[in-house]
């Protein structure tokens, strides 16, 4: 805020001075003006004239006075230029003189800066930017792992939150909060909201409290405490319209009046969770000891002085939770079981920030691959500027100043692609954000901030030198000196060796960047195609979801949603253009599932803590194409006897019952190392059937063990499933309304949109890898079109004496294509060998992707020779139609 | 436009007004264009407004500087100096003149022989 403020005065301080040193100025010429026309009056006097004769040929011998004092007020204008406004207005000249260069060349730029700004403000934002707490870089995240074969869960049960923030040495405090959406206002007019529930610490680990109002105190930190929220900025503005009154009213949640105590400030966010956080309401955490399951996120502040080192944390937990071992060994089942401390970047961006610093690779190729080009285009200008610059030399221009010149010019061309390729770059952000996730954190912050645009002046800076010492090194020096005077005779200048090797050097080099951009896009496009016709277990196809997000609590008796769910069901199939029904716990194909701690009965030592648990109707099974492998689904003689059965995943079975049939045997659903989880109902459940493995989290996520239990109604408010080929989703709303009018309005998607939107950050990296690998071919393409098309012009003569000679024009044509074609194939082979190195890198990007592979090599190579052999032809097949007579004659 | 031809005679006109500073110490603008009407027996014509518009160009890269003072008709009036700056880029202007002659020259000489 300060900052600009300043600089907006220290500007107009500025303006002011040259204001009041111009009107000096004026004034001074006004008068020397006045003075030498005086004086030549007198002259004029003296020689005989009369005065106003003698006035006349004053004015007369003076010139144009208006004219005097515009051409002064310019030269003044440009003063402090200088030099360097010299070179600048003369650079633009040239650039006007050479629209076809300059079209080119600027528009490559344009490509390369503008490809580069925009992925560089995406990573700035989502990666670079602190985190917006006090003192940022002290707040860190705690996890669990359960095995050392799997990720860790960003979470903590309750006990062991409890434990870490009662032991702990390194952490000053530490938090424990989840978000959860309700619906905000009278019923059915706010819409959902994400507001967090955090326990005591919570403000003083972000470091931010209410603006105005008050935090929780300790008896609305109790269960069954009063209702009360904090609520943030955004919150206050779109609900309240920043009265300040917001304090001390209510606001509606779920229903639910809550008193507001306090306003967090404008400054306060919470990236921690993708979508705006509304509001915040107090946890009030049971410590239950059987309560394994890790729900709740940690959020920390070390202390400070403490080191903040990753391994200085994790030996802190280690520390703290060996002792939790030898004193609670029930607390683990798995040797490898322990606490993990978590970066931002491992829990929110675990499959964003390997693609973005990817995509930012891979911008940088394309601007490199760009300048490449501009370098090229300005070193066959250069060979034809010899003659000016061999001119001005000997007009008395020293060397220095020549380079000067150039560099200014490509400071000049540099600048323009650079303005060009921001607005480029803005336009392609704009778009990148409509596309992109909304799931990924901090997204919606990315802006062209003055980081960003530093960032690109520095790269038109340092490219614009680059090329100025390109366009006067090769044309200027040596030759200038050693040859002005034929230099000088002669206009057509041809290339030396040396140049041509240079320009062929240069397309070797944008040939293989080509070359590693477009393995790895072949690479991940391949592996994405994998990705998208992963076996799900299920088809997702036609399938529609109806979800209610938040049920009001009379909802949540199992009677009442037995009766929804039987009434909503009914209505649903006889809707026309509807197959089929069913229910299940939770919606397939979102980001979480629902797990439950497991033990086979009578086998306390085979257990787990967390099996993926659906609860599903009948239907379920033939609605999602389940495939059975062993026994049989649930029929209605299971809901009729009221028998307790389940069925179980492939993976379940194979890991407790690797060698025998499941079937007939019972678990415990709830219930760890025979310890009942608090709250839950265990009963011993029969294994009727086995079913192919399901992936309802996604291709992108290995298959978990699942098991299936009839729906009883005591699992809350299920998500109904329709296989709807014609029924409109208004339709569908109409079944629910008409079901029970107090029935919240539902979220309604298809399965096959989920599925789109659980690969969306897969299909993006892909995507993108795609769209700047064709970039990359196609200035490849000019680059190598440019080049032959050179060397077409520089050997007019040598192929026509060949021709004359005799040479057919196939064997010209080829002699001209090989030239091309040579550093093509050598970039080729380097850009391939350069590939396989960096494939280790790329690996993971997206799901499945394994490497490079001969057929992804060959893909790539193939491409590019047939761009290569295409923009090679174009000029080459002027080379054949050069008639001899014609090309000795120019000479 | 032709952007050749003034270009020489500008700099031609800032290299008469350094040698003219050069040779009769500080003048002002009056004083300059008498000298240049002198120098050129009248052969060179030029708007004297013009020598303004060199003064203020020589001033910006530093090869004269001005102080006001008084006219020898008794009126206010603007002095123009050479400094030290001035007198070497005058030097290697007039060697440079002297290249770009003989380089004309030749060139002219080589010109026939391309026919």
């Amino acid at each position: 805020m300060a900052a600009p403020s300043r600089l907006r005065e220290l500007f107009s301080k500025l303006a002011s001075l040259a204001r009041r040193r111009r009107a000096e100025d004026e004034a001074a010429l006004d008068q020397e003006i006045s003075l030498h026309l005086a004086m030549m009056e007198e002259r004029f006097r003296a020689q005989g004239l009369s005065a106003g004769e003698a006035r006349l040929q004053a004015r007369r011998a003076f010139g144009g006075v208006q004219q005097l004092r515009e051409s002064h007020r310019a030269g003044r204008g440009f003063a402090w230029l200088g030099d360097a406004g010299q070179d600048a207005a003369y650079a633009l000249r040239a650039l006007r003189r050479q629209p076809g260069f300059s079209v080119v060349a600027i528009l490559t730029l344009a490509l390369g800066i503008g490809a580069t700004t925009a992925v560089f403000s995406i990573v700035r934002a989502v990666l670079l930017r602190p985190l917006p707490y006090t003192e940022s870089d002290r707040v860190q995240r705690v996890g669990w792992k359960w095995d050392d074969r799997s990720p860790a869960t960003p979470a903590l049960s309750p006990f062991k939150f409890e434990y870490l923030r009662t032991q702990t040495k390194t952490f000053e405090s530490l938090a424990a909060w989840r978000s959860t959406v309700y619906d905000v206002g009278p019923r059915g007019t706010g819409g959902p909201a994400t507001l967090l529930r955090v326990s005591t610490d919570f403000f003083g680990v972000v470091g931010w409290r209410p603006a105005s109002g008050r935090v929780f105190s300790d008896d609305e930190q109790v269960p069954g405490g009063p209702d009360v929220v904090v609520i943030t900025d955004a919150c206050w503005s779109a609900r309240f319209g920043r009265n300040p009154a917001a304090t001390g009213s209510t606001l509606l949640l779920d229903d639910r009046p809550y008193l507001v105590i306090g306003i967090m400030p404008h400054e306060f966010q919470f990236p921690e969770v993708t979508s705006p956080v509304e509001g915040i309401l107090p946890l009030a955490l049971r410590a239950d000891p059987a309560d394994l399951g890790a729900n709740y996120s940690v959020l920390g502040r070390v202390r400070s002085g403490a080191s903040l080192g990753r391994a200085e944390l994790q030996a802190d937990l280690d520390r703290t939770f060996a002792t939790l071992r030898r004193e609670r060994p029930e607390q683990f089942s798995d040797a490898h079981e322990g606490a993990v401390a978590l970066t931002f970047e491992d829990v929110s961006l675990t499959d964003v920030a390997r693609p973005l610093w990817l995509l930012l690779a891979g911008v940088g190729v394309v601007l490199l691959i760009a300048c490449t080009n501009v370098a090229n285009l300005l070193l066959a200008r250069g060979t034809t500027r010899q003659h000016e610059l061999a001119l001005r030399n000997a007009l008395g221009a020293s060397h220095g100043r020549i380079v000067r010149q150039g560099i200014t010019e490509g400071i000049v061309l540099a600048s323009t692609g650079g303005l060009a390729g921001l607005a480029l770059g803005t336009a392609g952000l704009g778009a990148f954000l409509r596309l992109a996730p909304a799931a990924i954190a901090r997204i919606d912050q990315v802006q062209l901030d003055g980081v960003v645009v530093a960032f690109t002046t520095l790269i038109v800076a340092v490219t614009g030198v680059l090329f100025g010492f390109a366009s006067t090194q090769m044309a200027g020096r040596r030759r200038v000196e050693a040859d002005a005077s034929s230099s000088l005779r002669t206009r057509s200048a041809s290339e030396t060796p040396s140049g041509r090797r240079l320009r062929q050097c240069l397309i070797g080099v944008e040939a293989g960047l080509a070359m590693l951009l477009l393995v790895t896009a072949v690479m991940l496009s391949s592996a994405f195609y994998q990705l998208s016709r992963t076996d799900l277990g299920f088809d997702p196809a036609g399938v529609v979801a109806i979800n209610f997000r938040r049920v009001p609590a009379e909802f949540r008796q199992a009677n009442r949603v037995r009766n929804v769910e039987r009434e909503l069901v009914a209505r649903l199939e006889r809707l026309p253009g509807v197959s089929g029904a069913a229910t299940t716990s939770v919606a397939p194909l979102g980001e979480r599932g629902y797990n439950m701690p497991m033990t086979v009965d009578g086998r306390p030592d085979l257990t787990e803590g967390a099996v993926e648990w659906r609860a599903v109707s009948r239907e379920y099974a033939g609605l999602m194409g389940l495939r059975l492998q062993a026994g049989r689904w649930f029929d209605s003689d299971d809901a009729a006897t009221g028998r307790a059965v389940t069925v179980v995943s492939a993976s379940f079975a194979a890991r407790y019952w690797p060698a025998g049939s499941p079937l007939g045997k019972r678990i415990l659903l709830g219930v760890f190392r025979g310890e009942r989880r608090q709250g839950t109902n265990p009963r011993s459940l029969e294994i009727v059937g086995v079913v192919s493995d399901v992936r309802e989290l996604g291709p992108t996520r290995a298959a978990r063990r699942t098991v299936f239990t009839p729906q009883t109604g005591e699992s809350g408010m299920p998500v109904f499933l329709v296989r709807a080929a014609g029924a409109s989703a208004d339709a569908l709303r109409v079944a629910v309304r008409e079901t029970d009018a107090a029935l919240p309005e539902p979220v309604i998607s298809t399965l096959e949109s989920r599925l789109a939107s659980r690969l969306a950050k897969d299909r993006l990296a892909f995507g993108l890898t795609g769209f700047f690998a064709a970039v990359a071919l196609a200035l490849t393409a000019i680059g190598i079109y440019g080049v032959v098309a050179w060397v077409v012009r520089q050997a007019t003569r040598e192929i026509g004496l060949r021709m004359a000679l005799g040479a057919t024009r196939s064997r010209v044509l080829w002699q001209v294509l090989w030239r091309g074609l040579l550093p093509v194939t050598a970039g080729l082979v380097a850009g391939g060998g350069l590939s396989l190195v960096a494939s280790g890198y790329f690996v993971g990007l997206v799901v499945g992707a394994t490497g490079v592979s001969p057929g992804v090599m060959a893909a790539a190579a193939g491409v590019l020779v047939f761009t290569a052999v295409f923009a090679a032809c174009v000029p080459a097949r002027r080379a054949m139609a050069i008639d001899p007579a014609v090309a000795l004659r120019l000479e | 436009m032709d952007h050749g031809r003034p270009e020489v005679l500008q700099g031609t006109l800032d290299l008469m007004i350094l040698k003219a500073l050069a040779a009769l110490g500080p003048l002002h603008g009056f004083g300059i264009a008498r000298r240049l009407e002198q120098v050129s027996d009248g052969v060179l014509r030029l708007n004297e407004g013009t020598v303004y518009t060199a003064l203020l160009r020589l001033g910006q890269r530093g090869w004269i500087r001005s102080s006001w003072g008084v006219s020898e008709s008794n009126r206010k009036a603007r002095f123009y100096a050479i400094t030290p700056a001035g007198r070497r880029r005058l030097a290697r202007e007039e060697r440079g003149w002297k290249q770009i002659a003989g380089i004309v020259d030749r060139v002219m000489r080589l010109a026939p022989e391309k026919e």
